[in-house]
């Protein structure tokens, strides 16, 4: 991982508190059931601390001392590659394995909901010409002090589809401390949307590499803090092969003492011909403490026809944009929530799955308005689920 | 609807770029303000506005005897005052008629329901010309010069300001969009019997409108008015010798 190697990175990062128990937790089971009537929706897989409650025909579940040994051979994570991956894997009481047959088109949503340290893994396997939809949400049952600390690992078939789209809203005083890895094969395309609203303390480092020719990589990322929030995003994209796209677009948005490290970080690999490569992060400061440090990086191995690039930009919110709203009737509170609603809206816009993108933009808007975060907007999502089933 | 300006002086982080003038304009009037570039004639309609950095530092502005100098923005778009920009911004992912939808919920001015109101914008588009998939795009966001002018345009039809502030609507506009825009205003004036105070370099878009009032503006301040005679001494003589 480049934090490894990058001294830039290695000077920027937080460094989470591992937990030494990771404890049994309370019943969550009440908390699930108003989640759930409360958006008048039905998950089809919920993990917590006591179990995993599975509808899903494209899912399997495992406790850790049950999993069988081919899914450990054939993991692309052992733990050698980072902290977070180590304390993962060898932390992990169950294991989610999502397989996707050749030609088959699986939507999957889930729910992830904790009150005691919870390290998982969720292994995707998408077989060739498959397609797969999968969403994540991210909540706590109470504002304990608790880790989440998903592992993901995708393996993309050829000219096999996957959209990933995950949504923390945990409390605060929880931390989300995540390690995702992605192959994408050739033709193969991955849209990976990450939105982080939840959690006091989120470090999250995610490796997406194009490895067959002619594969796609789309990462977003969407960070909206306020109050004390923390936010360690380090994102990875590579084309390793010819005619390979990776783009990653990463966004901030932060009020109060918010602090926010983007650190995304591309390579391109000398045998990637006609490669194009593009890392762009931009933020927003809405109050005078938050701080943003946008970090892009990226190592070029010449080739021919590589197009590469990349940019960031942070600012005070626009002065002239809030005037212009306000000179229309448009009181200052609310200028400032259209502001960062359109702002939003450019990184959650590349969401096909109705429900996740229904659902983050109600809770970025919310959190864009009152700075609160943590609990549900009152929204029904009926309609869209029953549309998007 | 009367806005009375007197003897206002405005400050831009300490430089004076208005300095003591005088304007009355009431409803149904259109007046024009014309000068060199650098005149303050902008500099006086964000400060009419209530831009922040654009501080009055003394006089007085008044909608119907009230004060406003110490209002924001918004507080004087509803007491009737409307500003078109003349770089309007650009706010990407901010549709336009999400936008125009907030600002007339929030200036409470009609009570028609959304469909009248898509209506009414589809209309209006399609008077100033106005391609009709350009709605449904982010505010300004990859728009031409010409297309931002119509786009302000199509905003003050729509909120049907008392007094609208027209900050250079013709430049940039090439001789069809002029006539186009110049029509438009002229329409609005008719239509809601609203005041408009139009700023412009040129004297083209006069020839579609009746103007009661010519202002000549120079080194922060209003030099000269009258009628439309004033456009052809200063096309004649220029700004250099208008004083």
């Amino acid at each position: 991982m480049p934090d490894e190697s990058n001294e830039l990175y290695k000077r920027n990062s937080i460094k989470p508190d591992y937990p030494d128990e990771l404890g049994n937790g309370d019943s969550v089971e009440g908390a699930v059931t108003d989640i759930e009537n409360s958006l008048e929706s039905r998950f089809d897989v919920v993990v917590t601390n006591n179990g995993i409650r599975n509808g899903n025909r494209f899912v399997k579940t495992y406790s850790i001392e049950d999993a069988p040994d081919e899914l450990f051979s054939d993991k692309i994570t052992d733990g050698s590659e980072d902290r977070i991956s180590a304390y993962i894997n060898s932390g992990s009481r169950h294991i989610i394995r999502i397989m996707v047959p050749d030609n088959a088109d699986a939507r999957i949503s889930m729910m992830v909901i904790n009150s005691a340290h919870m390290p998982f893994q969720v292994l995707v396997e998408c077989k060739a010409r498959s397609r797969l939809s999968l969403f994540e949400y991210y909540c706590s049952a109470a504002s304990d002090k608790h880790y989440v600390s998903p592992l993901h690992e995708f393996v993309l078939g050829n000219d096999s589809t996957a959209e990933f789209s995950m949504i923390n809203n945990k409390a605060e005083g929880s931390s989300m401390v995540g390690f995702s890895k992605a192959y994408v094969s050739q033709g193969a395309c991955l849209n990976a949307n990450h939105i982080y609203d939840g959690s006091s303390f989120t470090k999250m480092k995610s490796e997406f590499s194009a490895l067959g020719e002619k594969s796609r990589i789309d990462a977003r990322e969407i960070v909206v803090g306020s109050a004390d929030q923390k936010f360690d995003i380090n994102t990875f994209i590579f084309n390793e092969k010819p005619n390979t796209y990776a783009r990653l677009e990463s966004g901030a948005v932060l009020d109060g003492r918010a602090f926010c490290m983007l650190k995304g970080y591309a390579k391109v690999a000398k045998l990637a011909k006609g490669a194009t490569s593009r890392v762009e992060e931009h933020g927003i400061l809405m109050s005078e403490s938050a701080h943003i440090d946008a970090l892009p990086d990226m190592a070029i191995d010449y080739s021919d026809g590589v197009s590469a690039t990349h940019a960031a930009a942070t600012a005070p919110i626009d002065k002239d944009a809030l005037f212009y709203m306000m000179s229309r009737g448009i009181d200052s509170k609310e200028s400032r929530k259209l502001f960062v609603s359109a702002f939003i809206s450019k990184y959650l816009s590349g969401i096909n799955n109705p429900f996740a993108r229904e659902l983050a933009t109600s809770l970025l808007v919310a959190k864009a308005d009152n700075g609160t975060f943590g609990e549900l907007p009152e929204i029904s999502m009926k309609d869209i689920w029953s549309a998007n089933r | 609807m009367k806005l009375e300006i007197d003897d206002v002086h405005i400050e831009i982080g300490g430089n004076k770029v208005v300095n003591g003038t005088n304007l009355d304009v009431s409803s149904g009037e259109l007046h024009v303000i014309m000068g060199p570039n650098g005149c303050g004639k902008s500099s006086l309609a964000k400060g009419i506005m209530g831009h922040p950095d654009y501080k009055i530092s003394s006089g007085s502005i008044k909608v119907d005897g009230k004060e406003i100098k110490d209002l924001p923005a918004n507080e004087r778009a509803k007491l009737g005052l409307f500003l078109q920009f003349q770089e309007p911004v650009e706010i990407e992912g901010l549709g336009i008629l999400n936008f125009l939808n907030a600002a007339r919920n929030s200036l409470n001015r009609d009570n028609k329901s959304v469909r009248e109101f898509m209506n009414e914008v589809k209309e209006r588009s399609s008077q100033l010309k106005l391609k009709e998939e350009l709605v449904g795009r982010s505010l300004n966001s990859g728009f031409s010069g010409g297309e931002k002018k119509k786009v302000e345009v199509l905003q003050m039809q729509i909120l049907k300001p008392g007094i609208a502030i027209l900050d250079e609507p013709d430049s940039g506009l090439d001789v069809d969009a002029v006539r186009i825009v110049a029509e438009n205003i002229k329409q609005f004036m008719k239509e809601t019997g609203a005041g408009v105070i139009l700023i412009t370099h040129y004297s083209r878009i006069l020839e579609y409108l009746e103007p009661d009032q010519i202002h000549i503006m120079k080194n922060g301040r209003i030099i000269m008015d009258g009628g439309t005679e004033l456009v052809r001494k200063i096309e004649k003589e220029g700004y250099e010798n208008g004083d």
